[in-house]
């Protein structure tokens, strides 16, 4: 070992850094900060090296061939805390999966800016506030659960756009008002809305507004 | 600059022969009095038995005054020779980079032989200075004993070896005795002989081994004169017991410095008048006693290099006197109390690299004396113009030092700055500091460091910089400056020796005439932008000695007139760069990176002395023969990575001197042949071959690789069958990489051996029969928590580590892992022939993140408990023979982001997660699988489901597909109803005021129905 320890005395006293590319590392740079917003009892998060040129050797990070992150997968991990605006410089994420963790405050509206986003699971949290309206702008959705969380206020009309959705799940939160019945909503049944003491539906197109009840 | 100040504060008490006479010591005295014949003999004698090779003492010539003679102090009314002050210089200042002549010229100067006995005849001589010469072959002659008439002996430093003559104690005159800094022995385990000196003010044993004479302790405490006391480096670990010490009330300086005390010594505590107490690099433990706050008369304090721990005692905040308190390097923790504002005689305060957390007292105001601050290395955490504002009250006119590097300091450095005036010093690196760097520091004239590295700095490059004259070390790397850099910034800085700038996306480009105005022996400017030509303006910078011009955007031939400078450079970085042409020969002694350029030609030749080359992503051409074969010498290399570039021919068989090679990185080139068997005494750590055209078997020799932690051989035409020699030799493996190569046989069992091995790839070789099912063994795979994320690193680099790294190919796509190379776990046996079932075995190997079993031959079921390996995140099991259902357990799979069983023979439904439905069909085709996310729906359960794939079994879905009925019909009835009413216009006004109405029976209805 005496090379190595005199080779390291040497260069911790004189060599430059090589330092990682200071430079476009946003994706990086955005699940770094929500790495900072969360408690990660379970070390799950340990891989997450800010200092790397890019996320995609982090477990629970998936990237595409262009180093875009495509997926995050973190369900089930022990984690709390909140989530961030930062989340939505995501452009690539089809996946974000952080079910079954301990994650409350409210959901970022940013998240709608998720364009590619094919999967959101936050159910199974501490989620609380409104689905965000922005939600409307993600285009390629088909899963969204957002059940077991403490969510209120109404159901998004803005949502009825979302014409690939194929699961929802809004169960089990503080949910009011009336339940659209327009574009994907035509075909969920009853346990996506169940266990919302204050949810009243389907909703009845301009007889009954549709946050009737909240 | 501690240390110096600490003997400052030393010796400030001792102001007697000591320092009067170095005002004398190289000056001739202008006496007037001539020599006495027989003293100018007797000096003579001296001088012949003196070894000076550097000509010191040329002055002492036959017939001459000898009271003119260099060294020689005379009384002036008599004559007689009173001092010889033979001392040899000082060094050169303790710096790496002394060049050798400097050296070698101070080592010169130092007078060596033997002492005369005809110094007896100088009868009259009262001050005798030989330190620091070098007598190493000779014991302090005796007759030094017999120099009755001196008060002042000083051969500290000189080399000398042995016992120490008791008769030192004839010398009942002596003020002054300096054996410090030798390496001595007391005669008869005994310093009694000191007891008879009770003149003696002043004393310095340090460096004598005083393990041995247990008496120490009296004789030295004792002696009724003494001022100050040097006992570093004794080897002293504790009191002797049972003392009973008539302390002297004399004492007032106390140095035990780098001694093995765990406590405090209980003897300093009689000690009522000591001034100045010094426990460097000692072990003392614990928290510091209470009653150290009793010795009311302390006014310098030095704790430092210890392991003490809990807060600062407060009763240390009673000693008002204390002008210089150091107790850096410990473990306290803690705030800093408010009562530190009471030491308001503080000088100089160092509190470095403990952990001292929350913020700083704004009591501090009271410290009008600080001229030293040294708080870096702690985790106080506050905003720095808060911390500027405190210190601003009183000190703000004598604050000279100022260091709170490597904190968790935030906010901006404001223009206020600019009214400390005195700074010298200022280092704040490795915080959170942001803003821009204020116009005002331009105002801090005294200034010679500027450390802002490592924070979060933005903003431009300050023109006002340029004014600060005495700066020597300008240290702004990594920040996020911007903009253009002038030369007019540098324009005053005549005295830089050391700019540290990368990091940054500055722009410098001078006129192309420029010459700075420094002669800089430091030059990092990695990451600004230095436009495409090579900076003329380096080869005026005749001290270099360390460059980084890397990631510079430079687009250029590396010009002659760089290789042949003569400046001796440590280390140069120039990678990252676009430069072109040749280079013959290169003058680094230590470390040199060329790595991602465009160099061609041959490789160039070095110095033997380099310790890390790294030369990768080029295009250097040719063999390797020269390179490795040229000299015989041993090689000092650590580092030699020539990986991706068109390097050819075989690898040469002369590996034998390089054995301290850490790493070998001869990847991505044009090499053939086979492996040379003398690459395996250089017993690398990291050896990777990948991806050239060598073939044959992977030689014996490798046996010897016993530190190798990586070894890469992936990508070329080795043949044989996987070396079973591996398991037992290679016993530190962590990452094996044996994929595409044309390895056949079988896995040998013995290769379950290795128990740190986290990294298996066979994949893409002719390897059969079955997999070992004793790969349950490899618990490195099983172990789900591992320790440390990385394997370690080949060195450090400003502070950071450069870990050792390896190619992987996890989650579907190759990528390169290093710091957290030591988490990563995967077994890839993809694309082989292998038979039989997957062993269940595997499922055992709980830590285990990727698992690659496709394209072979296997047959079966997948064993339940694969569902159990709770880490997985990539699991490949396609183009095999398997059959059965996916286990259900595969719910379990939480972190699954990439998953295959395509291309078998499976059936059944596809069990329910969110990470197995997230997959897209063509993860699950061909099979006879059924259910979402495939098409195909599981109609033997009777009912279909829906294509969504929500959670749920299929019980579930039954009552789901009620629901929608259910659902269904009630809209279609309700509208049947409200539809018509609402088209005729009359009758909407009347139900519009009975909404509220049918809104809260609807209300009612539905809640009813929900549950």
């Amino acid at each position: 070992m005496a090379p190595f320890s005199l080779f390291s005395l040497f260069l911790s006293c004189f060599l430059p850094l090589l330092s990682p590319a200071t430079s476009t590392n946003s994706e990086g740079n955005a699940l770094h900060a929500l790495r900072r917003r969360l408690s990660d009892p379970t070390n799950v998060l340990q891989s997450w090296d800010p200092t790397l040129v890019n996320p995609c050797t982090w477990f629970h990070v998936t990237c595409d061939s262009t180093n875009h992150v495509i997926r995050l997968d973190l369900g089930n991990s022990n984690i709390s805390g909140t989530l961030g605006p930062e989340l939505g410089q995501l452009q690539h994420l089809q996946y974000l999966e952080l079910y079954k963790n301990n994650i409350g405050g409210k959901i970022p509206n940013e998240l709608g800016n998720l364009k590619n986003l094919v999967g959101m699971d936050l159910y199974g949290n501490r989620f609380e506030g409104e689905i965000p309206k922005s939600f409307a702008g993600l285009k390629s959705l088909r899963f969204l659960r957002l059940n077991n969380n403490n969510l209120t206020g109404s159901i998004p009309r803005e949502l009825t756009a979302l014409s690939n959705l194929k699961v929802l799940d809004v169960s089990d939160n503080d949910l009011c008002g009336t339940i659209p019945v327009d574009g994907p909503f035509a075909m969920f049944s009853m346990p996506s809305y169940a266990n919302n003491k204050r949810l009243n539906g389907p909703e009845l197109k301009g007889l009954v507004p549709y946050d009737f009840g909240c | 600059m501690r240390a110096a100040v600490t003997n400052a504060c030393f010796r400030f008490l001792f102001a007697t022969a000591a320092t009067i006479c170095f005002s004398c010591c190289y000056a001739n005295s202008n006496v007037n009095v001539v020599c006495i014949e027989s003293e100018r003999e007797a000096l003579l004698k001296l001088k012949n038995d003196l070894i000076d090779p550097s000509n010191r003492l040329s002055s002492w010539v036959e017939g001459g005054d000898c009271c003119k003679w260099i060294g020689v102090v005379c009384h002036n009314i008599t004559g007689h020779v009173h001092q010889l002050h033979l001392a040899a210089p000082p060094p050169p200042p303790d710096d790496y980079f002394a060049s050798l002549a400097e050296r070698d010229a101070y080592y010169r100067s130092k007078l060596g032989g033997r002492v005369n006995p005809s110094l007896l005849h100088l009868k009259h001589l009262n001050s005798l200075d030989l330190s620091s010469n070098n007598f190493s072959s000779i014991q302090i002659p005796d007759l030094f004993g017999l120099l009755g008439s001196l008060t002042y002996l000083n051969l500290s430093r000189a080399q000398f070896q042995g016992a120490i003559p008791r008769n030192l104690g004839n010398l009942s005159k002596l003020h002054y005795l300096d054996l410090g800094g030798n390496n001595l022995l007391p005669e008869a385990r005994s310093l009694q002989w000191v007891s008879e000196l009770s003149s003696l003010k002043y004393l310095d044993l340090s460096g004598v081994d005083l393990y041995i004479a247990s008496d120490w302790l009296q004789v030295t405490y004792n002696l009724p004169s003494l001022l100050e006391l040097h006992l570093s480096d004794c080897s002293l670990a504790a009191d002797p017991y049972q003392i009973s010490v008539n302390s002297t009330k004399s004492l007032a300086v106390l140095d035990l410095s780098s001694n093995q005390f765990s406590s405090l010594p209980m003897s300093i505590f009689s000690l009522h008048g000591l001034v100045s107490i010094d426990l460097r690099y000692n072990s003392l433990e614990g928290p510091i006693p209470d009653y150290f706050g009793n010795m009311s008369f302390l006014e310098v304090v030095d704790l430092s290099f210890n392991s003490l721990d809990s807060s600062i005692p407060n009763s240390l905040y009673s000693l008002n006197r204390l002008q210089f308190l150091s107790l850096g390097n410990n473990n306290f923790q803690g705030e800093i109390s408010s009562a530190m504002g009471n030491l308001s005689s503080l000088i100089h305060l160092d509190l470095s690299d403990n952990m001292l957390q929350g913020r700083l007292p704004t009591s501090l105001e009271h410290l009008c004396n600080l001229k030293e601050l040294d708080l870096s290395f702690n985790h106080i955490d506050q905003d720095i113009s808060e911390i500027l504002h405190t210190l601003s009250s009183c000190s703000l006119g004598c604050l000279e030092s100022l260091s709170m590097a490597y904190n968790q300091l935030s906010g901006h450095l404001t223009d206020f700055f600019g009214q400390f005036k005195s700074l010298v010093h200022l280092s704040l690196s490795g915080n959170r500091i942001s803003g821009p760097i204020p116009f005002s520091i331009g105002e801090l004239s005294s200034l010679e460091v500027f450390d802002v590295s490592e924070n979060q700095l933005n903003g431009t490059f300050p023109p006002s910089l340029g004014q600060l004259g005495n700066l020597e070390t300008l240290s702004i790397g990594q920040n996020v400056l911007e903009g253009v850099v002038s030369e007019t910034c540098f324009s005053n800085l005549t005295r830089l020796t050391y700019l540290e700038a990368s990091g940054n996306m500055l722009r410098f480009q001078p006129n192309p005439s420029w010459v700075p105005p420094f002669q800089c022996e430091t030059i990092e400017l990695g990451h600004w932008y230095l436009g495409s030509k090579f900076p003329r303006w380096l080869e005026f910078q005749n001290n270099l000695s360390g460059l980084d011009i890397s990631h510079a955007g430079i687009s250029d031939v590396l010009p002659t007139w760089f290789l042949n400078l003569s400046t001796h450079f440590e280390y140069v970085d120039l990678s990252s760069n676009d430069l072109t042409g040749g280079i013959s020969y290169l003058n680094v002694r230590t470390y040199l990176d060329l790595s991602s350029n465009r160099f061609t030609g041959p490789l160039p030749r070095l110095l033997p002395t380099l310790l890390g080359l790294v030369l990768s992503n080029n295009s250097f051409s040719g063999s390797l023969v020269e390179f490795v074969c040229n000299s015989s010498e041993s090689r000092n290399m650590w580092i030699l990575d020539i990986s991706t570039n068109l390097l050819f021919g075989e690898i040469p068989d002369c590996w034998s001197h390089w054995q301290g090679l850490g790493l070998l990185n001869l990847g991505n080139n044009k090499l053939t042949g086979k492996i040379p068997s003398s690459l395996g005494y250089t017993n690398p750590v990291e050896l990777n071959l990948r991806n050239n055209s060598m073939f044959g078997e992977i030689p014996s020799t490798l046996q010897n690789c016993s530190r190798l932690l990586i070894l890469d051989l992936s990508e070329n035409h080795f043949s044989g069958s996987v070396p079973a020699w591996m398991g037992e030799k290679l016993f530190n493996l962590v990452v094996l990489i044996l994929r595409s190569n044309k390895f056949d046989g079988h896995i040998p069992h013995k290769i379950c051996a290795l128990q740190y091995l986290q990294n298996l790839d066979l994949a893409h070789n002719n390897i059969s029969e079955a997999i070992p099912k004793c790969f349950s063994n490899f618990s490195a795979m099983a172990t789900k928590n591992k320790t440390s994320a990385d394997l370690g690193g080949w060195g450090f680099v400003e502070g950071k580590s450069v870990y050792w790294s390896a190619l992987l190919v996890l989650k579907g796509r190759e990528d390169e892992y290093s710091s957290t190379l030591g988490l990563v776990t995967s077994l890839d046996l993809s694309a082989n022939h292998l038979t039989g079932q997957i062993p269940k075995e595997l499922g055992t190997l709980t830590g285990l993140r990727s698992l690659n079993l496709s394209r072979n031959l296997l047959t079966g079921n997948i064993p339940d408990n694969i569902g159990n390996m709770e880490s997985m995140e990539s699991l490949d099991l396609s183009m095999n023979k398997l059959h059965g259902g996916i286990p259900s357990s595969f719910s379990n799979l939480n972190f699954l982001n990439h998953f295959n069983v395509s291309y078998n023979n499976l059936t059944g439904q596809i069990p329910t997660s969110t990470q197995l439905q997230s997959f897209e069909n063509s993860s699950y085709m061909p099979n006879h699988l059924c259910g979402p996310p495939v098409s195909k729906n599981c109609i033997t359960k009777g009912v279909p489901t829906d294509g969504g794939g929500s959670e749920g079994s299929s019980g579930q879905s039954k009552v789901k597909g009620l629901y929608v009925s259910i659902v269904v019909g009630f809209v279609m009835g309700f509208w049947g109803v409200v539809a018509p009413l609402f088209f005729i216009r009359s009758w909407r006004h009347a139900y519009y005021q009975k909404l509220d109405h049918v809104g809260r029976k609807l209300y009612v209805f539905w809640a009813t129905m929900g549950r």
